[in-house]
């Protein structure tokens, strides 16, 4: 009969990949069952082998950098996916039946563009400040939401681990209302009638893609957690396993 | 020239084959099939094979289940209906490529 690694050796095994800073669970689950595997081959040649004997001739055929390259390469291909797959959440915001949240943006921006014709500026530049608020406070909420799925993860995954780009659509919204604001009141609040029609197109099409994009964001992201809990519900606490995610 | 070189172009292919072959697979069953067929000239690196099996996992060709193996987890991967024709596609252009090597290679038969 072929000798197989043992529990306490998969936990060694486990224990070897953290030390190896290997923490993610989902690259490590994978790593270790190629690692047992590797160490069972050695064994069908010579089952008198001692196990630590075995890993360090497996680990050994990672040369130098050890798991340094693959957890590179492994990094690059999360990244990239991510960045793809964001992409592809927020050209589907363009399609039915998401672009109704698009259209239903533009009808409103239309309208409060509507009041230039009777001569009103200040109307459509402070629906704009409005805009632009709403935008910041739903990166937020849509980051705190994001963050509370973070929190139902018992082990790292790599997978999850992503940058979202919340700061440069918070930060563009952020610096939007800022200049609005020193752009509409003079100092003592003294309201300027001045915010002109072109600023006025400009200002609703950065805050309909932001908006867009917050939308998208949330949405992959989520599709994310939900995909990983279907591949690795060890990774997440049991009373988050046991209900629904957010 | 090194063989190993000239199978890097494929290796989504070869690798689309060998899951479409067996259903499912392992990463570590892949490295060992790879290297069986070729004749030992296929080495896949796990710095190479998994990297790629998430990027087509990402890219909904390929489905994952983790299924307890022994005393451990082991990770499965199989073809996604999309995942199926994107491998049928692969095999083709594969085939396309051998077909232009063999008129470079024996220009009478072209």
């Amino acid at each position: 009969m072929n000798r197989e690694v043992s529990k306490e050796e998969i936990e060694q095994l486990h224990w070897f990949c953290k030390r190896h800073y290997v923490v993610q669970y989902d690259v490590r689950v994978e790593l270790v069952d190629h690692l047992a595997s590797s160490i069972e081959a050695l064994w069908q040649k010579d089952a008198s082998l001692h196990f630590e004997s075995a890993l360090d001739h497996v680990y050994r055929s990672y040369g130098t950098t050890g798991f340094r390259k693959l957890m590179k390469e492994k990094e690059l291909a999360v990244e990239q996916a991510f960045q793809k797959g964001l992409g592809r959440a927020f050209a589907a915001m363009f399609a039915w039946p998401n672009i109704v949240i698009a259209g239903v943006l533009s009808l409103i921006c239309i309208f409060f563009g509507s009041f230039y014709e009777e001569g009103q500026t200040f109307v459509p530049a402070l629906f704009i400040l409005f805009f632009c608020t709403f935008g910041v406070l739903l990166d937020i909420g849509v980051s705190v939401l994001l963050y509370r799925k973070k929190k139902q993860l018992k082990e790292p995954l790599l997978s999850t681990n992503i940058y979202s780009g919340f700061f440069v659509i918070f930060l563009l919204e952020y610096v939007l209302c800022y200049r609005l604001t020193n752009y509409l009141f003079e100092p003592g609040l003294l309201i300027r009638e001045e915010f002109s029609r072109t600023a006025f197109l400009v200002y609703s099409a950065i805050c309909i893609v932001c908006t867009l994009m917050s939308v998208a964001r949330y949405r992959f992201t989520a599709k994310i957690f939900r995909q990983a809990k279907e591949v690795y519900p060890m990774a997440f606490r049991q009373d988050f396993t046991e209900g629904r995610i957010l | 020239m090194n063989i190993t070189d000239l199978y890097k172009g494929s290796l989504e292919a070869i690798v689309l084959q060998l899951i479409r072959q067996h259903e499912e697979m392992y990463g570590y069953e892949l490295t060992q099939k790879a290297k069986e067929i070729s004749g030992g000239h296929l080495k896949i690196t796990e710095g190479t094979l998994y990297p790629l099996l998430h990027k087509l996992e990402a890219e909904g060709t390929l489905s994952s289940e983790l299924k307890p193996y022994g005393n451990r987890m082991r990770k499965y991967y199989r073809l996604t209906p999309s995942g199926t024709q994107e491998q049928e596609k692969a095999s083709l252009s594969l085939q396309e490529y051998i077909g232009h090597l063999q008129q470079f290679l024996n220009p009478k038969l072209a």
